[in-house]
Order: C-alpha cells, then structure tokens, then sequence
C-alpha cells in the first residue's frame, strides 16, 4: 500500500470507487462542514476538499480535512500551485499527513483573477507536474524537493485532475501520461456530460496503457437548471455539454429540472461505468452536497464496500 | 525592448505638487518606440501639466529634454545644466532610466511618468505585448522558441493547464494559450517529443526570487 | 465679461478638403469668425496630437478640417487623425479642460457652405464655454 488509504484499498481491490467533493466555507463556521460531513458520510469512499476553487478565500483544505477525518470520513486534500511555493507545499504536506489526511490531489490551480482577489500575486513556483513529482518523491525516496532526507515521510495516494475536454485536445492525453509518468495513483477527469468524447479520450488512454497504470474516476456532476447547462458549456473552459443535455434540461421545464439534472448525472455514471478502464466517479456537487446521496443510491453504488 | 505606458496625469500632477520648475527627461530608446517616454510623448505631457496647471492658476515652467537613452551614465550627463535649475525632475524613461538619473544626480528629486510594464515587442503600429521574463535561465530551446514563463498566465512549464479553450487562455479570451503556442510550434518542428520530457521544478534563483541580479565580467572591466 | 471674450481658434486644413473650401468660403463671402488661424497641411493625417495640444495652450479651440473618411487621399490619414483626437480628448478630460475645445470635420473639397457653418458654429460653442482655463496667460 502507497497510503493506505481508504480510496486505495478500495481502487486497488478492483471495486468500482466513488468520491464525491466537499466545498469548505468563506468563513471560520465549522457547522458547515459538520453538516456537509453528515450528508456525503457513508455514500463516497473519499471527498475531495478543494482548495480555494476559483481563487476565492475559502477555510483552508487541509484545516477541513482533517474535521473530516473526525467525523470518521475520509478526504482527499487538495493542493494548487497557485499559493503557495514549494516550502510552503513541503511544509504544508508534512502536517497534512501528521494529521492523518492519505489522499493528496495535485493542482495547477484557477488563476486568480476569477476569484475574489484578482490583485494577489501568484505563485505558481511549481507546476502540477512538478507538484506531483515532488510528493512522489517525499513519499517513495523520502526525500525533500531538494534532495534532504525526510526521517518521517508524509505517505499520500497521489491524485491528479485531468480534462479531456480542454485545448490542445490532441495534448490531454499527453499531459495524463506526463502525470502518470510524474508518478500519479488516480485521476479525476473534468465533468462528463458528452460520454462519446469521453469514450474517445478513454480509447487514447488504453492505448497508451495509462489505464493499468493508474486508477481513472470520470468526473460526474448534476446540473441543476437549463442555465447552469448553458453556463458551463460556453463560460467553463474544458467543459462539454452537448446539446442533448440541454434539450433534455429543456424539455422537462423549470419546475422537474433539478430532477432531471440527477437523472442525467446518474445516466452519465451507467455510461462511463462501462467504458473500460473507468474505475469510479467522482460525484462533483458543490453546494449541493444533499444530492449526493441520491444520485449514488439510484446509480446502484450503495452501499459503499468495506475493505479492511 | 522595454515597453511601458504613460501614467495617469493626475497621478503626475499629484506627484509634482506645488513644484513650478521643473524637467521632463524623455528617453529615446525603447520608450520612445513604444510611444511612452520619447520625445513626442515628452512635448505632449508637458503641453497636458502647463494646462492643468494654467488651469489650477498655477502656471509652471517646464524644461524638456530628451537624451538617446536615459539608462547610460554618459547620456545622462547632458541633463545637468537643466537639472540643476529644475525643482523636479519627471523621467519618462523606464524604471531603470529613472533610477540612473536618482543615482548620477542623488541632489535631484526624480520622479516616475511612466510605468514600465514589461519586456516585449511591438506586434504591430500601436500594439506591444510581451515576450520575456528576464527569468535569468532560458528555456527556449525547449519550448520551441515561445516564452512560457511569461505566454502562459500560470508559467507552466510541463504544457497546459485544464483552462484553455479554442486556443485561448482562460484569463482572457484575447489572450493566446501559451502552450498552444509551443505545442503548434513544436509540431511544425517536428519536435512534440520535448513535450513528453518531464520539465524538473526550474531553479528561479537566477530570477527576481534570487535578489538582486549583478553581471560582472573581468575581462571588460577598465 | 463673456460678451466681449473672441474665442481663438486654430483651423487645420487638409489642402484637400479643408483648404480649398476655405478659399471658397472666402471667395464666395461666406461668412466665417475672423482672426481664425488657418494652417495649410498636406494631409489631415499630418497633424499630430503635439500640434494640437501646443495650438490649444495659445488659443480656445482647434478644428481639423480633413478629407471623407473614405476620400483620404493618402488612404487612412483621416482616420489616423480621428484617432488621435480621441486621445487627446481623454488627457483633455484628465487634466480638465473640455474636450468639445477639440473637434474634427469631414467634408468634401469645396464646400465652402459647410466650411464657414461649421466654423461659426463652433465658434458660438466656444464662446459658451468661454475662455479656455488652460490657454497660457497672455
């Protein structure tokens, strides 16, 4: 075992993984985590905390984290390259670990010109290639990013995100296998809604063999209005929402949306559960974490398997 | 070259305050080819302060001189006659045009009219835009000619990050991806190899993050 | 006080468009304000924004006679010339002094019609705004 984690255990005995995401407060209230902590408990073998997605000032990941892991859930930390440099990373990491936090997503991070502090300075010391070479490194060679020994080393299952729908579309699959190569455990893909292009890009992955290298979980999300389709198909960058999706927003009208926006995620998670080489999804509500354990109870994933 | 951009001329104005003899330096080097600090641009914001200040009831007398190039000391010399009646001295040079002046005339109040933005070209009449980082350790050589400390927002330097769309940046739709730059050029250089290798974390002690930077070289040394 | 103020106006003329409709407002005694300061210049776009900020220090308004925009007969100088009147009005709007003081005609080589209307108008709108704050004390 890498870690030793939950999500590790789960992958590596060849069961299908669910994670889902816990999006930390813009404030110091810890109630809003307990609360998320009790809705998303029992339906996702591990939950992302993102770290100031879309560079806006949220509590920070690790802090969330590891209230999780009081809560007996485990997390998957998330670090960007956006904040901190690589003492600060390194620094971080150690505590994280001594904290009991297994699972460590790897991140570019959003510029933070679309957060809620477009005037900061960024870091972006490493990249997230670099990112993960780094905490491979601490974890294999206990070693530090320079080269000094690490007497107790941090022991993470190493993530990183992937889009297969951004430009340059012919570089994704390259930029997986230089993550791969980097020394990744597991991958969360971009939201899926257009399964097709999905299945392409899988088929780009097993030939590349990246498949029996690393563990793939096709991200999954419910949309929750026609407006939200429309948003996330022409504002998010790497974002694919086929015109099916809006027409089946449409069709049900304002008041069935919500509805139909679980049944749809819950269609995508049929879907990519058979392509070959998905090995779980990575269920993304932030914000409306309470229909996680709808959709994941109507996908047939409940209840979640216990390993060890 | 170096580009940079007039500032405001209220910010000018302010800096000036109730000085009413002053200098303003121009440069005739890169600012004068980017159109901020030449001698056009020297005349004209002249022309804006004695308005302004006319205006206020305050009129002011205004020395305009500008040298071939503001960052050598021999250039600079040719201001002294003018500085030393000036109560002011605005540079319109670059930052490293003003501090030659603060450091060959420490007497001299200098202040900045320019903002030195950054280091690049112009793409066209009337549009500049960025090229270099003065990193201190290029990589070129690898990225197929195209800068991705500074053509990439985030300066990746193991290609792209999940952001770009239609060969876009997602800072601004305006704004090319830097890596899709590389990748395009890469391709026609039959080299997308390079994108394969794994670029280890860059050392940037050679950079801004390494202090202050000094070039000595002996052998040119008088 | 303001009755007696006489705007001094500086007039650039393309000598394509501007002079000759000039010559003709003179010939045929149309009538235009006196004492404006006509200057010949080659092309519209000959004018740049240091002459026009240098004529606005010494007087109360500057206009540009120039070419149809599509009547350039170096092609762009017009619209070259239109563009450096906006940004001169943008530092005539930091520093405070009325944009309108800049303004810049099209028209075709001998309206001499147009020429002299447009002048007196100008001129009545400058002596609405009164003297320009900027103009250098005489």
């Amino acid at each position: 075992m890498k870690s030793g984690s939950n999500l590790e255990k789960i992958l590596s005995a060849g069961k299908f993984a669910v994670t889902a995401e816990l999006g930390p407060p813009k404030s110091a209230d810890a109630e809003v985590v307990y609360k998320k902590a009790d809705i998303l408990k029992g339906c996702a073998d591990a939950v992302n905390i993102t770290d100031c997605q879309t560079a806006i000032v949220r509590m920070s990941s690790i802090a969330t984290a590891a209230m999780l892991i009081s809560k007996g859930l485990e997390p998957i930390a998330q670090m960007t390259c956006r904040d901190r440099n690589r003492i600060a990373i390194q620094s971080d990491l150690l505590g994280a670990s001594a904290l009991g936090v297994k699972n460590l997503l790897c991140l570019t991070g959003d510029h933070q010109k679309f957060g809620n502090h477009p005037q900061s300075k960024n870091v972006f010391d490493l990249d997230s290639i670099q990112l993960i070479k780094m905490v491979k490194d601490m974890r294999d060679e206990k070693v530090f990013q320079c080269g000094e020994e690490i007497k107790v080393e941090p022991r993470f299952f190493i993530g990183a995100a992937e889009s297969p729908f951004a430009d340059p579309v012919e570089l994704r699959v390259l930029m997986l296998a230089k993550k791969v190569t980097a020394g990744i455990d597991f991958v969360q893909t971009q939201i899926v809604y257009n399964v097709e292009k999905f299945a392409k890009w899988m088929e780009l992955v097993r030939e590349l063999g990246l498949d029996k290298k690393v563990y793939i979980l096709a991200g999954v999300a419910p949309l929750k209005s026609v407006g939200m389709a429309r948003y996330m198909k022409n504002n998010v960058p790497g974002m694919d929402v086929p015109d099916e999706v809006i027409n089946r927003m449409t069709a049900v009208g304002k008041e069935r949306a919500k509805e139909e926006g679980i049944n749809i995620c819950v269609d995508v998670i049929n879907q990519v559960k058979e392509i070959k080489g998905v090995a779980g999804v990575h269920v993304m509500a932030i914000e409306w974490e309470e229909v996680v354990p709808e959709i994941v109870e109507k996908a047939g994933l409940l209840p979640r398997p216990k390993i060890g | 070259m170096i580009i940079g951009e007039r500032k405001p001329i209220q910010e000018i104005l302010d800096m000036i305050g109730e000085h009413d003899k002053i200098l303003i330096a121009g440069c005739g080097t890169c600012v004068a080819i980017c159109m901020a600090g030449g001698d056009k641009e020297v005349s004209i914001l002249a022309s804006a302060i004695r308005m302004a200040r006319n205006r206020e009831g305050k009129p002011i007398e205004i020395q305009e001189h500008t040298p071939l190039r503001q960052c050598e000391w021999e250039f600079v010399d040719e201001l002294k006659d003018k500085i030393k009646v000036s109560d002011t001295v605005l540079s319109m040079a670059c930052g490293i045009g003003v501090q030659t002046l603060v450091e060959r005339y420490p007497e001299a109040v200098v202040y900045p009219a320019v903002n030195t933005t950054f280091l690049g070209l112009p793409e066209e009449q009337g549009v500049w835009s960025e090229r270099c980082g003065a990193c201190g350790n290029c990589v070129l050589d690898k990225t197929g000619g195209i800068c991705p400390i500074v053509r990439c927002s985030k300066s990746l330097l193991n290609g792209p990050c999940g952001g770009a769309q239609d060969g876009k940046c997602e800072i601004d739709p305006e704004v090319d991806c830097g890596w899709q730059l590389i990748y395009d050029r890469l391709k026609v250089l039959g080299k997308l190899d390079n994108l394969t290798k794994i670029s280890p974390a860059k050392d940037w002690s050679t950079g801004r993050d390494g202090g202050p930077r000094k070039i000595v070289r002996e052998d040119m040394k008088l | 006080m303001k009755r007696d103020f006489e705007p001094k106006i500086t007039a650039f003329c393309c000598e394509h468009s501007g002079l000759p409709s000039a010559d003709m407002a003179v010939e045929s005694e149309f009538v235009y304000p006196e004492g404006v300061n006509i200057i010949k210049i080659p092309c519209s776009g000959k004018v740049e924004a240091i002459h026009i900020m240098r004529a606005l220090e010494e007087g109360d308004g500057v206009a540009i006679f120039a070419c149809h925009k599509e009547a350039c007969q170096f092609l762009r100088g017009n619209l070259r010339t239109e563009a450096k009147v906006t940004y001169i009005s943008k530092i005539l709007r930091e520093i405070g002094i009325e944009k309108e003081r800049v303004q810049m005609y099209f028209l075709a080589p001998s309206n001499g019609v147009k020429f002299a209307r447009t002048l007196r108008v100008f001129y009545k709108n400058l002596k609405d705004l009164g003297p320009n704050a900027g103009r250098k004390e005489l």
